[in-house]
């Protein structure tokens, strides 16, 4: 019996012992420790099959994916929430999931790729170069719009990124630079070096160290296309309701960064846990996403909040690289690129 | 009948007491490991990992730094060791828990008040990593030092002096010698934290400098080779037993002493008594006072918000109303000290005993501080996955695992003291007729007291700090106060990272009360 019918029978109250087996109390969504939903995110689904969701968040998306493949066929719980596209072919070749695509809900065209019947996209989130308007006006200059721009001289000592060697949005764009100037990137950070480029260990050692923003000297740094937002959500004083965001965004830096979740192989529940995958991408849980994880909806037609509409920007063309290819090159990019900057 | 026995004599060198200790290493530190080298390791790995880009350079910053730091520590914890452990002042308990709550603060609170603090060329360098070394571990000195010297009979220096010794070499020849087993300790200590630093050297070392734990750290999660990784902490700790193993056999015996601490009643006398102490606590102070001001200060103003958001009468922003449930987190982590606290301290004064007795069993007690956390975490993830074993998630995997990491520092703190214990009193008492038990409670403990609240003290403090495994391990329903602000300072923004400040002023104004609190009740 599928879970789907068992639930229903469940739930009309005509089901019989063997129904309630399937159908567990609770279900389990692995994830990092960034997943972090509103606490009434899952009421929906809750009311609508019985089944309460927990949240097993910890670590980075790295140790996540890490985890998953150690315990592969004996996961740590039923759906994982949160592998990315510069991890996804290492969760696919330590065979993580049992492959389950949702099609409930329609979701982006652009989100589409490897991956394809194993697991769903959940999100995206760009990750891009930020500026201080405040900062950069003080120095008389325009904000910077393209990689090129961030190599000349009038921007010289003003860029602080995370490395790619200890920091996933440090790998990010790392990737977007290979995306934009494919085997002239070394170059390209040769020339990052000569404008005294500054790179630290982690995002928040770039962000709350050394952006001008939070309190160091430096008006140009490695974040997301969606920290304008945060940036206005979390401003204390509030900004008055017509001000632009106190950040921008540099878009022809950004590197598309896209998070799937799947059904984890070896579950009790695979059935029950399909439909969390297909809950996952409903336009009740998508419409949360914003504000919550701050990443973009992958359902299509799910409204975006005002604070996002207004500060962060469309990014038609993002960078991007195979997952494939960034599996099997990415050491060598890393060492090279440990020679060529540090 | 018990007594007539040596304390530390070679016959009896089966470690009864310390079986309790090694199960709870075997357990959470050896096993996982194995289990993990078991399912990971390449073959062809083994050799050639040593020469793949990186791990050169690591080993060899590890040991530079690591022999740097022991020693920039060891100056640096001179002056107040001597101060505190053989002056009597006002405000000295105060002191002491001032100048040990840097170890507990988390590493990327530290980290942010340095690199605000240092001036800019000094950022992410060598010196960097030196200071917040220094800054971390000096407390690991005093820690560690000042319960032995406390006991040093005044009456001995007196008699040295009386002989025509002067001050000087009252000092080098009458307390050297007791307190070296304390203070070798020590630096053996103080050694290992920094070669295997992990969150100092990513964000003070800057990106191009890594230890083998951060090379560790590397592999398995960004490079995913787990399999090289696995070889690397293998191979750090089989290297640390070793070399523990044998400085244990190399010790010479501890000094017995005549009896137990007597003569602390001097006032703080002199200049540099004074000068000492004060410059000490500023240098922890500053660092402190900087992180005080930061949770008073949102975006550029001075304002409460950090501590109301904190304290949930305020959600952090936006229509999505994100609260931080930081009194769960407080609970917790609180919860989880107590636990720690209760298993790390008699199982590690179960370990001391059998190391005063036979000091290879330092060894086991000493490898939860030559481990990775990450490694210990995929162990743990791959190993106790099964049915009754089945221990992800359980609630007293994290107390459990804290425990295993303090237990090198309980041990090390009351082994000296143990080695120590005068013969005398123990066999008058077994003369009077008393059994072991008896014995061990009404001479052996109430002697050890002070080493053992110490301790109990360092376990809490060192449980409400962790960050490392906790955040690998804890979920999202058991997120403990140092995880919960990594998560805030992952945010952007000015009331996270308010909030986040506030959060680690909280945890160290907890970790400070409960310092204290020991020290204040501690029998002088």
């Amino acid at each position: 019996m599928s879970a789907v019918a068992g639930l229903t029978l469940a739930l009309v109250g005509c089901g019989g012992e063997a129904v309630d087996e399937t159908t567990p109390d609770r279900l389990v969504i692995v994830s990092h420790e960034s997943f972090t939903p509103p606490e009434n995110a899952f009421e929906a689904f809750t009311a609508e099959t019985g089944i309460i969701v927990e949240i097993a968040a910890a670590g980075d998306a790295g140790e996540l994916v890490a985890r998953a493949a150690l315990t592969a066929g004996r996961p740590e719980g039923d759906v994982l929430w949160g592998v990315d596209n510069t991890l996804l072919t290492r969760a696919l070749a330590a065979d993580v999931f049992e492959p389950y695509e949702s099609t409930a809900h329609p979701v982006r065209d652009d989100l589409a790729g490897t991956g394809r019947g194993v697991v769903t996209p959940v999100d995206s989130g760009d990750v891009c170069i930020n500026h201080d308007r405040a900062a950069l006006d003080a120095l008389g200059l325009e904000p910077p719009t393209s990689l090129d721009d961030l190599v000349d001289p009038r921007y010289r000592g003003l860029l602080v990124v995370s490395s790619p060697e200890t920091s996933s949005p440090g790998l990010a764009f790392l990737l977007a630079t290979i995306a934009e100037f494919g085997d002239g990137w070394t170059d390209y950070w040769r020339r990052l070096v000569d404008n005294d480029v500054l790179v630290v260990s982690g995002w928040s050692d770039a962000y709350y160290a050394e952006f001008s923003r939070h309190g160091g000297d430096r008006p140009l740094v490695l974040s997301y296309a969606t920290s304008p937002p945060a940036e206005v959500i979390f401003a204390d004083p509030p900004l008055a309701d017509d001000a632009p965001a106190p950040t921008g965004v540099v878009t022809g830096s950004c590197f598309r960064q896209i998070e799937y979740a799947g059904v984890l192989r070896g579950g009790d529940h695979p059935e029950a846990a399909r439909l969390l995958v297909d809950f996952l991408i409903d336009p009740a849980f998508q419409s949360l996403v914003p504000e919550s994880l701050f990443v973009l909806p992958a359902t299509t037609g799910v409204e975006l909040p005002e604070s996002f509409r207004r500060h962060a920007p469309d990014i038609d063309e993002p960078l991007s690289v195979e997952p494939d290819r960034i599996e099997t090159e990415r050491e060598n990019w890393i060492d090279t690129w440990r020679q060529v900057v540090l | 009948m018990e007594a007539g026995r040596p304390l530390s004599g070679r016959a009896r060198s089966l470690g009864g007491p310390a079986w309790p200790a090694a199960a709870l290493v075997t357990l959470l530190v050896v096993v996982p490991m194995l289990v993990l080298a078991s399912r990971s390791v390449r073959g062809g790995d083994i050799v050639e990992v040593w020469s793949r880009p990186g791990v050169g350079e690591a080993v060899r910053f590890s040991l530079v730094i690591g022999l740097a730091s022991t020693f920039v520590t060891l100056v640096a914890a001179a002056g107040p060791t001597v101060v505190i452990g053989r002056r009597r002042f006002r405000g000295r308990s105060v002191a002491l828990a001032i100048l040990t709550a840097p170890f507990v603060l988390p590493t990327v609170v530290v980290g942010s008040a340095f690199l605000a603090l240092l001036p800019d060329h000094l950022d992410r360098t060598i010196w960097a990593v030196l200071a917040a070394h220094a800054f971390f571990n000096t407390s690991v000195v005093i820690r560690q030092v000042v319960p032995l010297l406390e006991s040093v009979d005044e009456g001995l220096l007196e008699a040295a002096r009386t002989l025509g010794a002067g001050p000087w070499r009252a000092w080098t020849s009458v307390a050297l010698p007791i307190v070296r087993p304390a203070l070798l300790s020590a630096a053996g200590l103080v050694f290992l934290l920094s070669a295997t630093s992990f969150g100092v050297v990513r964000i003070l070392g800057g990106p191009s400098r890594a230890t083998v734990d951060v090379e560790i750290h590397r592999r398995a999660v960004l490079l995913g080779d787990l399999s090289g990784a696995t070889i690397l902490a293998v191979a750090q700790t089989l290297v640390v037993a070793a070399v523990v193993a044998v400085a244990a056999r190399r010790r010479p015996p501890a000094i017995r002493l005549a009896r137990s601490g007597l003569a602390r009643d001097l006032p703080l006398a002199g200049p540099w008594a004074h000068v000492t102490i004060v410059v000490s606590i500023a240098i922890v102070v500053v660092p402190l006072a900087a992180l005080v001001a930061s949770s008073l200060r949102v975006g550029g103003n001075w304002s409460i918000a950090g501590w109301r958001m904190l304290l949930g009468l305020e959600p952090l922003g936006g229509p999505s109303a994100l609260r931080v449930d930081v009194a769960g987190a407080l609970r917790r982590s609180l919860v989880i000290a107590l636990g720690a606290v209760l298993l790390a301290t008699p199982l590690g004064v179960g370990a001391a005993v059998a190391a005063a007795r036979d000091s290879r069993w330092r060894v086991i007690s000493m490898l939860p501080a030559a481990v990775s956390a990450i490694v210990v975490g995929f162990g743990i993830v791959v190993t106790y996955d099964e049915g009754f074993l089945d221990w992800r998630g359980s609630v007293w995997l994290v107390p459990a695992v804290h425990a295993s990491v303090a237990l090198p520092f309980v041990t090390r703190v009351v082994e000296p003291l143990v080695a120590a214990l005068p013969h005398g009193p123990v066999e008058a008492a077994a003369t009077l007729g008393a059994n072991r038990p008896t014995t061990w409670r009404l001479v052996r403990l109430p002697m050890l007291r002070p080493a053992i609240t110490t301790a109990a003290a360092f376990s809490g403090a060192l449980s409400l700090g962790e960050f490392g495994a906790t955040a690998f391990l804890a979920r999202t329903d058991s997120r403990t106060l140092p995880v919960l602000v990594d998560l805030l300072v992952g945010r952007s923004g000015e009331r996270p990272f308010a909030a986040a400040m506030a959060a680690s002023t909280l945890l160290f104004v907890i970790t400070f009360a409960l310092v204290l609190g020991v020290e204040r009740r501690r029998p002088t």
